[in-house]
C-alpha cells in the first residue's frame, strides 16, 4: 500500500513550529533594526558620492561597531527563511499552488542570500579598513548593491502571492495582504533605479530609495507575519482547533458540574 | 464566508465602497508613495538656491502643450470609464465595451504622446544624468507610465471578460469598479505631476 500522508496530522505534527515561523517576520524586521540603527549606526548608508579617501575613513573610524552589526545581521538574517517557507507551505497545501509556492520560496532563498552578501559585505570592508582605499569602496559598493537586489526578489515573491490570494475564493491569508503584495511589488520598483545614480533622491542613500524602501521593507516583513498568523488561525478554525482561551458551553457544563 | 464583493442590488442612493474594500489598501498606499514623491520633488526643488535654478531651467524645457494635452487625454478617458461601468450596472454590455474601448483608446494616446516626448527630450541632449531635475523626471513619468501600461492592461482584461450578456453580475460589476478606480487613481497621480513638473515654473 502507498503511504499517503495525512495533511491534518502533518500540519498538527508542525503548527507550534508554524506559528514560531510566522513570528520570524516580527523579530527579522525588530532585530534588523536593533542592527542597522542602534550597533552598527549605518543610517543613513555611506554617501555614494564619497571619495575612496573618506570612505576607508569612515570605515577606520566606526570599524569595531560597524564588524559588531555584520555580525548581529548574520544572527538575525536566517529568521527571515522560516516565515517564507511557511508562506509557500500554505500557498501549496491551502491554495493547491504549488508552482506559486515554488516560485515564492526561490524568491526568498535569493533575497535571503542578498541579505547574507550584504552583511558579509559590510564585514569585509570594516574587517582590514588600512587596505587600498580603491578596495575599500568597491566592497561598500557592493554591500549596498546586494541589498538593493533584494528588490527583484521581493518583486518575485509579491507577484506570486498576489495572484494566488487574488485569484482564489479561499480566504485563509487575509485579501488585504494580497492587495498589500502589490502596492509592495509597485514601491519596489523605485530600487530598481539605483546603479544609475551616485547623488539624488533615488542614490542608495536617496529619499526614494532608503527612507522610503527600507521603512516599506520592514512593513512587507511585519504585514507577511501578521498575515501567516492569521492565516494560521484560520487553518486552526478549520480543522477544528479551537482556541483554549475561549470559554465553550461544554467547558461551562464541566465546571459547574464539577 | 464573508461577501468580498459588491452587491448591485443595493438601493441607488446607498453608498458603497467600489470594487473590492481590501484593494482600497493598493489605492491608499500608491497615493501615499506619490505624495511623499511630490513631497520630495518640492524639497529638492526648494533647498538650494542652486537647485532652484537648477529646477527652473529644467522646467522650461518641458512642453506643456504636451503635458495639457496627457491631461486632456487621461481625463476623457475618466469619463468614459465611468459612462462604461454606468452601462455595465445597467446591463447594456455593448455600450459599456464601447466606452471601455474608448477608454483604452485615450491612455494609449497618452502612452503615444509621451514616448514621442522622450524621444524629443533624448534628442534635445536631456538625459536621465543631464541634472537633478531630469533624474527627478524621468523616474517619475516613467514609474507613472508603468501604471498606465498596467491599466491599459487591465482595460484589456475588462474588454475581453467583462462585458457579456451577464454583465451586472455582483462581481463582475466588483471588477469593473475596481479597474475604474485604478484608473482614476492613474489620473489623478498625472495630475499632481502635471501641476508640479510643467506647470510650476
Amino acid at each position: 500500500m502507498i503511504y499517503q500522508p495525512d495533511p491534518v496530522r502533518t500540519y498538527l505534527n508542525e503548527r507550534t513550529y508554524s506559528y514560531l515561523s510566522a513570528y520570524g517576520g516580527y523579530a527579522f524586521a525588530a532585530g534588523s533594526f536593533i542592527v542597522f540603527f542602534f550597533v552598527g549606526r549605518m543610517v543613513p548608508p555611506p554617501d555614494p558620492g564619497w571619495s575612496s579617501v573618506e570612505l576607508a575613513q569612515f570605515y577606520t573610524e566606526n570599524q569595531t561597531r560597524i564588524l559588531a552589526a555584520g555580525v548581529g545581521g548574520l544572527l538575525v538574517s536566517w529568521l527571515y527563511m522560516p516565515l517564507y517557507s511557511l508562506v509557500s507551505e500554505i500557498l501549496e497545501k491551502h491554495y493547491d499552488a504549488p508552482l506559486a509556492a515554488k516560485v515564492q520560496l526561490f524568491g526568498a532563498i535569493m533575497g535571503e542570500v542578498f541579505v547574507y552578501l550584504m552583511f558579509m559585505f559590510i564585514t569585509f570592508a570594516a574587517y582590514r579598513p588600512e587596505r587600498d582605499p580603491e578596495i575599500t569602496q568597491m566592497l561598500n559598493d557592493c554591500a549596498w548593491f546586494f541589498a538593493w537586489w533584494t528588490v527583484s526578489t521581493v518583486q518575485i515573491q509579491t507577484v506570486a502571492i498576489f495572484v494566488v490570494i487574488i485569484k482564489s475564493k479561499e480566504e485563509i491569508f487575509p485579501r488585504w495582504f494580497g492587495w498589500f503584495m502589490v502596492w509592495a511589488t509597485t514601491g519596489a520598483c523605485l530600487g530598481c533605479f539605483v546603479p544609475l545614480f551616485k547623488s539624488g533622491p533615488l542614490a542608495y542613500d536617496g529619499e526614494l530609495t532608503f527612507w522610503f524602501m527600507v521603512p516599506l521593507y520592514g512593513l512587507y516583513c511585519i504585514c507577511c507575519s501578521a498575515a501567516s498568523v492569521k492565516a494560521l488561525r484560520n487553518i486552526d478554525e478549520r480543522i477544528g482547533i479551537v482556541d483554549k482561551s475561549v470559554d465553550t458551553d461544554f467547558d461551562r457544563e464541566t465546571s459547574v458540574s464539577n | 464566508m464573508e461577501q468580498i464583493y459588491s452587491n448591485t442590488e443595493r438601493r441607488d442612493d446607498e453608498r458603497h465602497v467600489p470594487g473590492e474594500p481590501a484593494f482600497w489598501i493598493f489605492i491608499v498606499g500608491e497615493m501615499a508613495m506619490f505624495g511623499f514623491m511630490y513631497l520630495v520633488f518640492l524639497c529638492y526643488r526648494f533647498w538650494t538656491p542652486e537647485n532652484l535654478l537648477i529646477f527652473e531651467a529644467g522646467q522650461r524645457t518641458l512642453s506643456q502643450f504636451y503635458g495639457a494635452l496627457n491631461t486632456v487625454l487621461l481625463l476623457t478617458s475618466s469619463w468614459f470609464i465611468v459612462l462604461g461601468l454606468k452601462a455595465a450596472r445597467k446591463g447594456n454590455a455593448s455600450e459599456g465595451k464601447v466606452f471601455v474601448k474608448l477608454t483604452f483608446m485615450c491612455g494609449l494616446g497618452f502612452v503615444f504622446v509621451k514616448v514621442f516626448e522622450y524621444a524629443e527630450k533624448i534628442q534635445s541632449g536631456y538625459l536621465l544624468n543631464t541634472d537633478a531635475f531630469y533624474q527627478i523626471y524621468y523616474m517619475y513619468t516613467i514609474l507613472h507610465l508603468m501604471h498606465v501600461l498596467a491599466g491599459l492592461t487591465a482595460l484589456i482584461y475588462l474588454i475581453k471578460n467583462c462585458f457579456k450578456d451577464d454583465c451586472r453580475d455582483p462581481n463582475n460589476v466588483a471588477i469593473i469598479e475596481g479597474v475604474a478606480s485604478f484608473w482614476h487613481l492613474v489620473d489623478l497621480l498625472w495630475i499632481g505631476l502635471f501641476t508640479l513638473i510643467y506647470l510650476m515654473v
